[in-house]
């Protein structure tokens, strides 16, 4: 079996998250991705030493996660040498993702109009915070500020709540997904016409996609939607602590045909016939009171003893779990959503898997991320530069 | 210029919202999808008259905004003549998308192996809640139970605190823009080979790999990642609340001469030399001390007052919006990111865009959802089927 992507090639001029995951993706499914890094600086996020309070260790999960399986050239593109050998790499490439800043791709000679005209097939594809027009094309960005403006983190809370601030990478990792989308679309635009063409996607724009269900609804009613304390949750599509401070998360829908089975599973077989709570109009009439019954329940066993309880009913709940937990969940072992790599330095780790399952040509989790410039003179060198040019370019410090 | 999907068919047979959501990615780049539903009552999502709270305003938003642009069919598959119909129209079918459950799937006889050798060339794409393995493949799934269940929800809140509601439909159509990219792989990886596949990402497996970076980072440490408290958060990446009650997000990079523009916009230039914050080390020893400096400073003057304040500075900062503010965010608005609807006994609404800029084939918001059985009678003609065909379907009730 191969992957979809072999034989395609990807240069990538990305920092952070949203940039370097998008490529992530397609290194993933085979795609060859060299990745031009500044040889002072390196990609910031090579140097990231905890994350929450999570210390980093011998093995850089966050860096790791997004560039294992690329090359790594270390080339200073302000030097004009370094620019013709990224022009050769053009030449030659599918595909160009970055997320610079538009200001600095211009500054650098690559914006979309100058390497469009380098290479007419090549796919350009741009990840911004704001847009490619508006008065904020140019502001910085981070993801935090996609969630803020696009109001997503306003659905999360009660009205006039201090927002969440949402975990790592969360929204890069979305907005690179819709990227990837793209980029996809447009290859397969250029495998039926040879055109290449740019594709854009920004945080703000990524965001609001995502959130559009509650957008749209609130624009045509004129009024916000916000997260809702427990008791106006729906009963059965709501979380439930547990005696040791854990969740449940139950998932039932409002038209439930189960409520028997649903009461079995609970313990609440008393309930079977309860006028107030054995229809769907009924439960939604007392909502209130039937939270506090389960407010009740749940607290009388521990999250574990409820997990071994609900195991075999096939109703929507889960466990609100910890991260360190999924290493153990069978659900997620069984279907590779975790995988083991070996880490030349921290030896057997586990990392997220692709978790996307393409029967024919599955993708593939490649170890691991190239050290800052590992493959710079090999490229050179297959580009035609001799050791001689090499040296020179060492020199001048257009290259590490 | 030309939509990247013309002439591609898809036969969506997909319910709620992460298997139509899918399909309306692909409505949008031009494909042509028709939707198979039920005769009696369509899809649930048909009958949904509010979203937390806020009321369906002269058209049902939720509904509309992933199945606008497709046709609308309806049969009946368990009867024999519907059955038929529907495998003519995979025989000529590109795409698949489906996210009922596996066992349903296989008795309506429209699971993959059935399907794929009617027609080699499909792509099947299916969303499930759990993945196609495991103890937990044929349980339930909503979006709750895979934002759960990947851990992503306790890395919201601190540890121990009960996690936010999750804004509707945000999880699926996170996993949706997952699968359509698989979906794109596999569509490009048939266009050079000729082979389709089954194309699977589940509900836990996408919202595992929007998370990849927090669950490798904490599985290494052993230890798990939470939410953080405003004042232990970092001071510069950080939101803090205005005087009107509402926030301001932060996210300002760690470097010294960011930090020294951040002091003049804000006006807290005294503080460029502080010792307690002049360097990076120092300001990141001494943030609970700057958070509450900033805490102090940002309650002197309203959002809005500090949006006009900032608005000139290019360092990434972002108002918290609420949704219904979008419709009048410039930035939105020059981007496309809201576009305008007319509907029918309705009049104009604004509803998210496709917020993806291909510069060559674009795609489109196109008109609005189709009436449960809409296409049903055109779509069989076109399949060759008479009208007395279409009255004895009618008749038996295989067909609305």
């Amino acid at each position: 079996m191969s992957m979809p992507l072999e034989g395609i090639k990807v240069l990538d001029l990305t920092v952070y998250a949203f940039g370097p995951q998008t490529t992530a993706y397609l290194a993933e499914m085979g795609a060859e991705v060299i990745k031009i890094e500044n040889p002072q600086t390196g990609e910031p996020i090579r140097w990231i030493d905890a994350m929450r309070e999570v210390p980093v260790g011998k093995f850089k999960a966050y860096f790791e996660q997004t560039n294992r399986g690329k090359k790594s050239i270390a080339m200073d593109l302000h030097h004009e040498k370094a620019r013709d050998v990224a022009y050769k790499l053009i030449e030659k490439s599918d595909i160009f993702v970055t997320n610079l800043r538009m200001g600095g791709l211009e500054r650098l000679g690559m914006d979309y109009e100058t390497l469009s005209r380098v290479n007419p097939r090549l796919i350009y594809a741009i990840g911004t915070g704001w847009g490619l027009k508006g008065p904020a094309r140019n502001r910085g960005a981070f993801e935090a500020t996609g969630f803020a403006r696009s109001a997503l983190v306003s659905g999360l809370v009660e009205p006039g709540s201090r927002p969440p601030l949402c975990p790592p990478a969360f929204g890069d990792y979305t907005a690179a997904t819709f990227l990837a989308y793209s980029i996809m679309l447009a290859l397969f635009h250029r495998e039926r016409t040879g055109e290449g063409q740019m594709v854009h996607v920004s945080l703000l724009g990524a965001c609001m996609k995502v959130m559009s269900a509650c957008i749209d609804t609130s624009i045509a009613a004129g009024k916000d939607m916000f997260g809702l304390p427990h008791e106006g949750d729906g009963a059965l599509y709501s979380m439930y602590q547990t005696k040791d401070k854990r969740w449940i998360q139950l998932a039932v829908v409002q038209d439930y045909r189960g409520w028997v089975e649903f009461c079995q599973a609970m313990g609440l077989e008393h309930l079977n016939d309860d006028p107030r709570f054995n229809s769907f109009e009924s439960r939604r009439e007392n909502n209130v009171a039937l939270i506090s019954i389960l407010d009740e329940v749940f607290l009388t066993r521990n999250q574990s003893e409820w997990i071994e309880r609900l195991e075999k009913y096939q109703f929507p709940w889960a466990p609100v779990r910890h991260f360190t937990e999924l290493a153990s969940d069978t659900q997620i072992l069984e279907n590779d959503y975790i995988v083991s790599l070996d880490d030349p330095e921290a030896g057997e780790v586990k990392v997220v898997g692709t978790t996307i399952d393409l029967s024919k040509t599955p993708g593939q989790i490649r170890s691991k991320a190239p050290e800052l410039g590992q493959h710079t003179e090999e490229i050179l060198l297959e580009l035609g530069y001799t050791w001689d040019d090499i040296i020179v370019m060492k020199e001048q410090s257009t290259i590490l | 210029m030309s939509a990247p999907l013309e002439g591609i068919r898809v036969v969506d047979f997909t319910i709620q919202a992460f298997g139509p959501r899918t399909s309306e990615y692909l409505a949008e780049m031009g494909a042509e999808v028709i939707k198979i539903e039920s005769p009696r009552g369509g899809d649930p999502l048909r009958g949904v008259d509010g979203l937390r709270g806020v009321p369906s305003y002269g058209f049902n938003s939720y509904f509309d905004q992933i199945q606008r642009g497709k046709k609308s069919m309806t049969l009946d598959l368990h009867f024999e003549s519907a059955r038929q119909a529907m495998y003519k129209l995979v025989e000529d079918a590109d795409i698949f998308v489906t996210n009922l459950r596996l066992g349903g799937l296989e008795r309506l006889g429209v699971d993959y192996d059935t399907l794929s050798l009617m027609n080699p060339r499909l792509i099947y794409a299916l969303g499930t809640g759990w993945g196609l393995k495991g103890p937990g493949r044929n349980r339930g799934g909503f979006e709750v139970t895979g934002v759960a269940g990947s851990g992503m929800l306790t890395s919201f809140v601190e540890r121990g605190v009960r996690p936010p509601t999750w804004p509707p439909a945000l999880g699926d159509y996170i996993a949706a823009t997952y699968l359509v990219y698989g979906v794109m792989l596999a569509l490009y990886h048939r266009e050079r080979s000729g082979r389709g596949q089954l194309v699977h990402t589940s509900l836990l497996g996408a919202f595992m790999k929007m998370a990849a970076c927090c669950v490798d980072a904490s599985l290494y440490a052993n230890q798990d990642m939470y939410g953080m408290s405003h004042a232990q958060e970092g001071a510069l990446y950080n939101s803090y609340e205005t005087k009107d009650n509402r926030f301001i997000q932060i996210a300002v990079m760690h470097d010294d001469a960011s930090w020294a523009q951040f002091c003049e916009a804000v006006g807290i230039e005294y503080l460029k030399e502080d010792p307690r914050f002049g360097a990076y080390e120092v300001r990141r020893e001494n943030s609970d001390a700057l958070v509450s400096i900033l805490d102090e400073l940002f309650l002197t003057k309203t959002q809005s007052e500090w949006i006009e304040c900032l608005e000139q500075w290019q360092f990434p900062w972002a108002p918290v919006r609420l949704l219904t503010e979008l419709a009048s965010d410039p930035q939105v608005i020059e981007n496309d990111y809201l576009v305008t609807i007319d509907y029918p006994g309705v009049g104009k609404a604004k509803v998210v865009g496709v917020n993806l800029d291909l510069s060559e084939t674009p795609g489109i918001v196109r008109e609005q959802a189709p009436e449960l059985g809409q296409h049903t009678e055109e779509i069989l003609l076109d399949l060759g089927y008479t009208w007395d065909d279409i009255i004895a379907m009618k008749e038996e009730g295989a067909i609305l």
